[in-house]
Order: C-alpha cells, then sequence, then structure tokens
C-alpha cells in the first residue's frame, strides 16, 4: 500500500469511516506496522493542530511579529531617526545659541549704532538691564549657558539603546519576588558634568510579597551600548539598601560618577538576576 | 494596575491579538536575550524562544483550571527560562546549563512536560505548514475546522469533490512528509 493510500485510510480510521472487515485488516497491520503506528500520531497531531483556528491564527501573528528588527547589534537603520532627531536638535541649538550671542553681543560690537540693540528676552527688569548702562569693555553679563553643540560630540554616544529605551517607563517584571521603581529620577534626566563628574540621586521604592534581603536590590549603570547591557557588562554597580517603610521599602543611592558626554542608562536589579526591574536614562553634557 | 495588564496579556494571547503581543515580545526580548546569549545563544534563539513561550501559554491557558499566580513577565520569564535550559541540555549533552532558580519552578510544577513536548510539537506542524503553498494551507485548514465540503469547494473555487478530497490528501502528505524530516521531529520520535 502506498503512502498516499496510507494517509486516507488513516483519515479514515480516525474519522470512523471504516467498514469492519477494513477496520480489523487495519488494526492487524496496526499492530505489527511501527511506521503506520508513528504515521497514525503524526496525522492525529495533525488534524488537530488544523482544527485549531485559533492557534493556526496565533502562529501566524507571532511569525509577523518576530519579522519585527530587534537585532541590537545591526542598528544603523533604526539608529538613523535618532541621528536625524539629533542632529536637528542640535542644529537648533546651533541656531538659538548663536542668535542669542549675537544679540547679546550687540552693543558692544556697534557701539556706534543710534538705534538700540536687539536684547534677548529675560525675566530680569529692563531698568536694570538697558545698553547705556552695560559698560562696552565688559562682557555682557547675561549670555545663557549652553552645552556643547551635539555636532562636536560623538553622535553614537547620545544613541538610544534599543533594547532599554523602550522599557523606560514601564513596569518590566516583578511580582514574583520584588517589584521596584523609581521616583527619582521620574523621567529622564539631563545632567551636566563638572570636572568630567556627575552628581546626582537615585530614590525609589519596592515591595515584595515576603520581607526581601536588605541587599535585594541593586542598580546598574549602563553604557547606552546593546552589547553591554545583552553581555551585563555595566559600568558601575552600586548596591542599595532597603528601608521598610510601612507596606513598602524605599531605596535612595547618591550618584558620583566620572562620566564622559553620552547616553546612560539606569537598571535596577534584583542582585545576581539579569531581569530589569525598572529602567531609567540619564544624559550627560559637557560642561562649559 | 499590573494584573489588570496582565489579565490584558493573557487574554491578548487567546485571541491572537498582534498589537499587544509586539508589546510583549518589545518588553521580554531584551530579558531573553541576556538570559541566552551568555550560554551561546543567539538572536534567532531568542526569537523562537518567545514564541515556543507564548504558543505554550496559550496552551496552558486553555486548561480550566488555570490561573496566573505570579506576574506575567515573571511567568513569562520563568517558561523561557526552563524551555532554554532544556535546550541546552539537549544541545551541549549536559556540559553547558543554566543555573537553578527555585523561584521559577513553579511553572514547571504539574504538566509542565506534556506542554513542553506538545509545543514542540507545535512548532515542527507550523515551520511545515509554512512550507506549504497557500492553496494547500488554506484548503487544509477549510477542512479540518468543519467547513461543508460546498464551502470548501466555493470558497476554493474547486470544480469537483472528488478533486478537492484528492488535493486535501496530496496536501497533508506533502505536510506529513515535511514535518518528518524535520531533525526535532526525528529526535522527539526517539
Amino acid at each position: 500500500m502506498n503512502k498516499q493510500q496510507d494517509i486516507e485510510l488513516i483519515e479514515q480510521y480516525l474519522d470512523n469511516q471504516l467498514n469492519e472487515s477494513d477496520l480489523t485488516s487495519f488494526e492487524a497491520r496496526l499492530a505489527n506496522d511501527a511506521e503506520l503506528r508513528a504515521s497514525l500520531d503524526l496525522q492525529r497531531h495533525v488534524q488537530a493542530e488544523l482544527a485549531n483556528a485559533a492557534q493556526i491564527k496565533l502562529l501566524h501573528t507571532l511569525h509577523d511579529v518576530v519579522q519585527t528588527p530587534f537585532d541590537p547589534i545591526p542598528e544603523k537603520e533604526a539608529a538613523s531617526k535618532s541621528y536625524i532627531a539629533w542632529w536637528m536638535i542640535g542644529i537648533i541649538t546651533l541656531f538659538v545659541v548663536g542668535y542669542l550671542i549675537y544679540t547679546a553681543l550687540q552693543p558692544a560690537a556697534s557701539p556706534g549704532q543710534s538705534q538700540p540693540p536687539v536684547l534677548p528676552k529675560t525675566d530680569v527688569q529692563p531698568a536694570e538691564q538697558t545698553p547705556a548702562q552695560t559698560p562696552k569693555s565688559e562682557k555682557p553679563a547675561q549670555v545663557p549657558k549652553t552645552t556643547e553643540p551635539i555636532a562636536a560630540l560623538n553622535p553614537a554616544d547620545f544613541q538610544a539603546n534599543r533594547t532599554l529605551d523602550p522599557l523606560i517607563g514601564s513596569q518590566v517584571r516583578g511580582g514574583g519576588a520584588i517589584e521596584a521603581s523609581f521616583t527619582q529620577p521620574a523621567k529622564p534626566l539631563n545632567l551636566t558634568s563638572q570636572n568630567g563628574r556627575i552628581r546626582f540621586l537615585v530614590n525609589g521604592i519596592a515591595s515584595a510579597d515576603e520581607q526581601p534581603e536588605k541587599d535585594a536590590l541593586q542598580l546598574l549603570l549602563f553604557s547606552n551600548r546593546d552589547a553591554d547591557f545583552l553581555n551585563n557588562k555595566p559600568i558601575q554597580k552600586f548596591p542599595l539598601a532597603l528601608v521598610h517603610a510601612g507596606e513598602s521599602y524605599n531605596f535612595s543611592k547618591k550618584i558620583d560618577q566620572n562620566l564622559k558626554p553620552g547616553l546612560y542608562y539606569l537598571v535596577l536589579v534584583e542582585k545576581d538576576l539579569n531581569e530589569p526591574l525598572a529602567v531609567q536614562k540619564i544624559r550627560v553634557n559637557r560642561s562649559n | 494596575m499590573a494584573e489588570l495588564r496582565d489579565q490584558h496579556y493573557i487574554e491578548a494571547i487567546k485571541t491572537g491579538d498582534r498589537v499587544v503581543l509586539q508589546t510583549i515580545y518589545q518588553t521580554m526580548m531584551p530579558s531573553l536575550l541576556r538570559l541566552i546569549k551568555p550560554t551561546g545563544g543567539s538572536i534567532d534563539d531568542a526569537k523562537d524562544l518567545f514564541q515556543d513561550a507564548i504558543v505554550l501559554i496559550f496552551k496552558k491557558i486553555q486548561q480550566p483550571d488555570f490561573t496566573l499566580t505570579s506576574a506575567f513577565s515573571t511567568y513569562f520569564y520563568g517558561i523561557c527560562r526552563n524551555i532554554w535550559a532544556n535546550q541546552l541540555k539537549k544541545k551541549s549533552s549536559g556540559h553547558v546549563t543554566l543555573e537553578e532558580d527555585t523561584k521559577y519552578n513553579v511553572v514547571t510544577d504539574g504538566d509542565w512536560h506534556d506542554l513542553e513536548e506538545q509545543t514542540t510539537r507545535t512548532r515542527i506542524f507550523y515551520r511545515a505548514f509554512r512550507q506549504l503553498g497557500q492553496d494547500c494551507q488554506q484548503l487544509l485548514q477549510l477542512f479540518f475546522q468543519q467547513k461543508t465540503m460546498e464551502e470548501i469547494m466555493q470558497e476554493m473555487q474547486l470544480g469537483s469533490y472528488d478533486y478537492a478530497r484528492r488535493r486535501k490528501y496530496l496536501c497533508k502528505g506533502k505536510l506529513t512528509e515535511l514535518m518528518k524530516n524535520d531533525p526535532a521531529y526525528q529526535e522527539l520520535s526517539r
């Protein structure tokens, strides 16, 4: 009997459509033919899978979902959007800085002009800021502090980390042992380094079904590079001390760290585990 | 709030909601990559693992007594961890293993091995099913989803009952051959 006939026969057997004599001879064959038994199992399985329309729909959807780019290494395509965004910010910053410097320097640059110079809008009272009162030899007092134009920095250091960025603001894990989140910084932080160092405070709250160990949480500081996070290579690990506060636990940590300009990520993890509980990012700008 | 979201995830798996599944994918992939990369896994392994875990949960939630006893992300991660641990054992003959973590034992209680095997079988089935032409895929689904012969012939624009029947057996034959040739099927049959 060829395979095609066997397929028909097995289907009829599964659908209870064999007459008595065919059924007897089929069952006799089954008893002695391991290959036929394997075919019967396989076909039974195939029919069950085919009949499960919801599962097939799910499988199709999953197949599509995982086609979404998620490769953290070749991220040129995805990064191009953030490149454009950063360049736009850079160009706008340059324009704004240029305009502010230009307008602030106006009195000194053209002292003979009778027309009063244009001043940047400030909250300072005009009486204290008239050009006549500004000594010609001095620089104007109101040049706004800005960070260095991004174009002078390495744009790669400011690219968003594709694996961590989507996790900001969402509770990534929790419930099983500990849930934790940042209360400070509650949103992405923008810092300016002083002599290459940055200082800021991290506060947060944690809860757990059972009393956690005091040092159950760690704060990890990662660069913006996907590989560093994926290979679990933080720049720094900070132990966090949990302090009991009513039904939850608080933690607090002063960070004082040498960091070059760039984008960094704070990741809360349970000690010795890789799964992030909460994620926040900080952007470090170079000081003037 | 978290419970509502978790229930939302479970509902999305039941119904195959693309948008929510996409969210789960984006949320869980970093953890999966960090789980498997140190033990030699690739991004494709992580994608397979993600799909297997969702399918396993789909099967699990068909059971009337199913309840989510932890946060969805913990449950999902635990399932992935166990699937990956078992795959590692097979791939490396026990040379590469994940550290034991009793926290995730809860997901492997009860019928874990059955569910894991069923999930593997589903993966084998779907891998073969996708290799069939669109016509074959549609015809087989119609036949086994309780459509009448008239509906099938009309939907597939087939001329005769005999032809439809012959096509079905041909498609089914091709499907089972593809499955038999899958190394995962051969491993399962050992």
